[in-house]
């Protein structure tokens, strides 16, 4: 697709354009991943938000450099991330002026302290209640108002209330883009492989807001047009703790196996896009609203039933035969969810598979066997 | 089932015998605890705690009477409500206050201390917890598995309530959330955002004073809603003063501990007494006062015939906290490889810790800022800092950060607590990966070698200052 091969080109070139503009007097900010953070406030002050640690996973290496800096029973997505600084190698790493940690489970606080402690990276912390009471909705509030102040702090640069327009109106249009190409795999025939609907996600992080938007614009238009392919396979949904860019295998797995990936839902990893934020009113509110309340809460919020209900109803919209649970290494509160979430797809008849990595090259031949047989057994109850 | 001796070396008396004994027989019998943990548990009580001492003695029965109070709650008609480790003590007992009909208690640590650490049978309860959510081998906290596996053994009775104190972890909240369900337990959950800036500590700010205050104030109106037992602020004002007075009564012994050599172990200090402080039990309210009185004359008692567990001299250390359930740790490290631990970071309070902050005047938020100000719960760097703050008003040889592997806000800190106490301070530190509540992987013989170096260690560091 011609759209996907321009965003290639683009993303290729963004590393050297970032530093380029980093040399020229731009401070470039991290933020831990989540889903938590409001990038419109960072775009707001012209300082540019690269997603730290929400792009880059998968690899086996990091997370071997990290064990000299971490124990290993802290989730490997967190720990890996110390590991892709330390190791030099990955150059989005070594860009980042403040890195701004909504912190949400220790796993991922692990990420901030780690930084915090082995780099000289300024670090700015605020807190994520994990209960959307409404005095956690006044803290998360608080939060943003302490972030704002940072940044103008940082960055010399007052943040204007229609400069924060703008940015929630461009990043909006992001959100309905992803949102109205991620539906189209409702279809019988989804026009898009899972794998690619990833793909274009993880970019979103780091890619030009503009060229972005003008890239899914033309893929959308492409994908409208284009004839979908023939697909037979049982169509699955996905969900977890964390999808890092990087991570590809388990989505390469279940399409090897037959399987369509239609629908994900992670905490970590990929944009949330059900929501806009509603720019009618105060914007920090609004902001507040759309990025503390309204979004799909985590496996460690609590109460947990809104994220198993939100899943089960993708499930249903999304007519899905089967859940492939994914989590990473003592992700406590997702291994803890998925014990009882079994029990919950069993009384709803959705057959559920759990796997788990720790990033280590090995598991992919067992995983292979896990999903084949999964697979298999979808497409002998003729799903 | 006759074991006279063994309560009698809990210091029970005749009338504590014909009077408890029926309902320890009950309890024993829903633990499966038999002739030959009985008799185990004699070896284990006479080798690893100190019986010498009749303070001793009382706190091992008050432990056991606990136990069969614990298991007997719901024959004897309570209302049974199970805050969590970390719990907030203050606000446990003020529970127990509300009303006589209520069962206030941290079950994981009576099931530790007492299956484990006495009868050394907690294996069974952490295998039925891995087959009912806390599985194998993913690092879950063996202090909830003790929780949820008691509670499926039914030795824990089912609770009425759960109040989930996630000020510091988050498998602790997302257990009680597999009880509710599994179970359907209603559960209370007591929030926190870990989000301190480094540069904050030790200061600590008003806004994360005010919102913890608020969660543990909604915590008390739910509570009443839930129970239909109402908090009231006499309930309250009396919880605050009943802990205060074991708090102070306890650091009273724990300065004691300054003196060399080391009069009592760990063991004795830490596992039955400070465990029994911050895990509220009804028998701790009423017969603690008595025993903390009897263990401090214990322990002047040793001071001032220069009598210990350690010989003068020794190199001193402090750690996290001993093995709730395998004594033998701590024994290791005291008994065989002569290292004295005059304190735990966790059970001594700071000087910083005992000062009155005007800002707060509201319970809750006292609760709050007494919790934030343990630099262990603060943060990372708050946990490295509070080690320093301890090694260097105890005047201690070095560390051994004996790190629980599967509490994750603990062991992310391994290396930084390490590094930074190492570097500020120029005393080596042990960083070692273990677990606090199950032996079965990290057993004391374990670790020996590792520890044993480092003790040589110290040894020899302590000689050439000398």
């Amino acid at each position: 697709m011609k759209a996907m091969e321009r965003l290639a080109e683009h993303l290729a070139k963004r590393p050297m354009e970032l530093r380029k503009k980093r040399d020229e007097g731009a401070k470039i900010m991290g933020y831990t991943p989540g889903g938590f953070m409001p990038e419109e406030l960072v775009y707001a002050c012209g300082a540019l938000p690269i997603p730290v640690g929400l792009i880059r996973g998968g690899d086996p290496e990091p997370v071997a450099i990290s064990g000299a800096y971490i124990p290993r029973f802290i989730d490997t997505f967190c720990r890996s991330q110390i590991g892709y600084r330390e190791s030099g190698e990955e150059p989005l790493y070594q860009t980042i002026d403040l890195l701004i940690a909504p912190i949400t489970d220790c796993n991922n606080r692990a990420i901030a302290d780690m930084w915090n402690f082995y780099t000289d990276v300024e670090v700015f912390r605020f807190g994520v209640p994990l209960g959307k009471t409404e005095h956690g909705y006044e803290y998360y509030l608080e939060g943003l108002y302490l972030l704002k102040e940072k940044l103008e702090k940082f960055t010399g640069v007052e943040i204007k209330d229609e400069k924060v327009r703008e940015e929630i109106t461009s990043s909006n249009k992001i959100r309905e883009l992803l949102k109205e190409i991620s539906l189209m795999r409702k279809s019988k025939r989804p026009p898009l492989s899972g794998a690619d609907f990833a793909r274009l996600n993880h970019a979103s992080f780091y890619a030009n807001k503009a060229v972005f938007a003008e890239v899914l614009e033309s893929l959308r238009d492409e994908l409208k047009e284009k004839e979908p392919p023939n697909i037979e396979g049982p169509r699955v949904l996905v969900t977890g703790s964390t999808l890092a860019m990087g991570d590809h295998k388990l989505y390469e797995l279940l399409e090897a196996a037959g399987a369509t990936i239609v629908i994900e839902e992670f905490c970590e990893g990929i944009r949330h896009y059900w929501e806009t934020v509603n720019i009618d009113g105060a914007l920090m509110e609004a902001l507040a609203n759309r990025y503390f309340r309204r979004r799909v809460p985590c496996a460690f919020f609590r109460p947990g039933r809104e994220r198993i209900d939100f899943v089960l109803k993708l499930a249903s919209n999304f007519n899905v035969d089967g859940i492939v649970w994914y989590q990473l290494m003592y992700r406590d509160s997702y291994d803890i969810e998925s014990f009882y979430f079994d029990k919950i797809c069993k009384e709803k008849d959705i057959p559920m598979l759990k796997l788990q990595s720790d990033y280590d090259m090995a598991e992919k031949g067992p995983m292979r066997t896990r999903v084949e047989t999964f697979v298999e057994t979808l497409k002998s109850k003729g799903r | 089932m006759q074991y006279e001796g063994f309560l009698k070396l809990c210091g029970f008396s005749e009338d504590d015998i014909t009077k408890e004994k029926p309902r320890i027989d009950k309890a024993f019998e829903k633990a499966g605890i038999g002739p030959e943990d009985i008799s185990r548990g004699e070896e284990r009580v006479k080798k690893y705690f100190d019986i010498e001492l009749p303070s001793i003695r009382k706190m091992l029965g008050i432990w056991i009477k606990e136990f069969a109070d614990m298991t007997l709650a719901k024959e004897d008609g309570k209302t049974v409500v199970y805050p969590i480790y970390p719990s907030i003590s203050q606000f446990g007992i003020s529970l127990m206050m509300a009303s006589e009909d209520l069962y206030v208690t941290t079950p994981e640590v009576l099931i530790d201390v007492v299956m484990g650490a006495i009868f050394d049978k907690i294996n069974p309860i952490l295998e039925t917890a891995e087959q009912n959510g806390l599985g194998p081998g993913l690092a879950h906290c063996s202090l909830l598995q003790a929780r949820l596996g008691s509670i499926v053994k039914g030795i824990a009775p089912m609770p009425d309530l759960t109040m989930t104190t996630g000020f510091y972890c988050d498998q602790a909240p997302k257990t009680d959330e597999l009880l509710h369900e599994l179970y359907g337990v209603p559960n209370i959950f007591i929030n926190r955002s870990m989000d301190p800036n480094w540069d904050e500590w030790p200061d600590i700010t008003e806004r994360q004073v005010r919102f913890f205050g608020e969660e543990v104030r909604n915590s008390i109106k739910q509570f009443g809603e839930i129970t239909g037992f109402k908090l009231t602020e006499e309930a309250f004002r009396e919880g605050f003063r009943e802990n205060a007075k074991r708090w102070f009564a306890f650091q009273d012994i724990q300065n004691l501990m300054r003196n060399e050599p080391q009069p009592i172990s760990q063991n004795d200090l830490s596992t039955l007494t400070f465990y029994m402080l911050i895990s509220p039990t009804r028998r701790f309210i009423k017969e603690g006062p008595e025993a903390l009185q009897l263990l401090y004359k214990d322990v002047k008692d040793r001071v001032d015939r220069g009598v210990g567990v350690v010989e003068k001299g020794a190199p001193r250390i402090t750690y996290e906290l001993p093995s709730f359930t395998d004594p033998s740790f701590t024994y290791m490290i005291e008994k065989e490889l002569g290292i004295s631990i005059p304190t735990t970071v966790i059970t001594w309070l700071t000087p910083r810790e005992l000062t009155r902050d005007e800002r707060f005047k509201d319970r809750c938020e006292r609760i709050a800022l007494g919790m934030l100000r343990r630099g262990i719960f603060h943060s990372a760097i708050g946990r490295a800092d509070y080690y320093r703050e301890v090694a260097e008003a105890w005047n201690l040889d070095g560390v051994i950060y004996n790190y629980l592997f599967s509490c994750r806000p603990v062991c992310l800190s391994a290396q930084i607590v390490k590094k930074y106490v190492e570097r500020e301070l120029g005393i080596p530190v042990l960083a070692l990966e273990y677990d606090l509540y199950d032996s079965r992987d990290y057993s004391a013989e374990q670790v020996r070698t590792r520890v044993e170096t480092f003790a040589e260690m110290l040894k020899v560091r302590k000689a050439a200052k000398a």
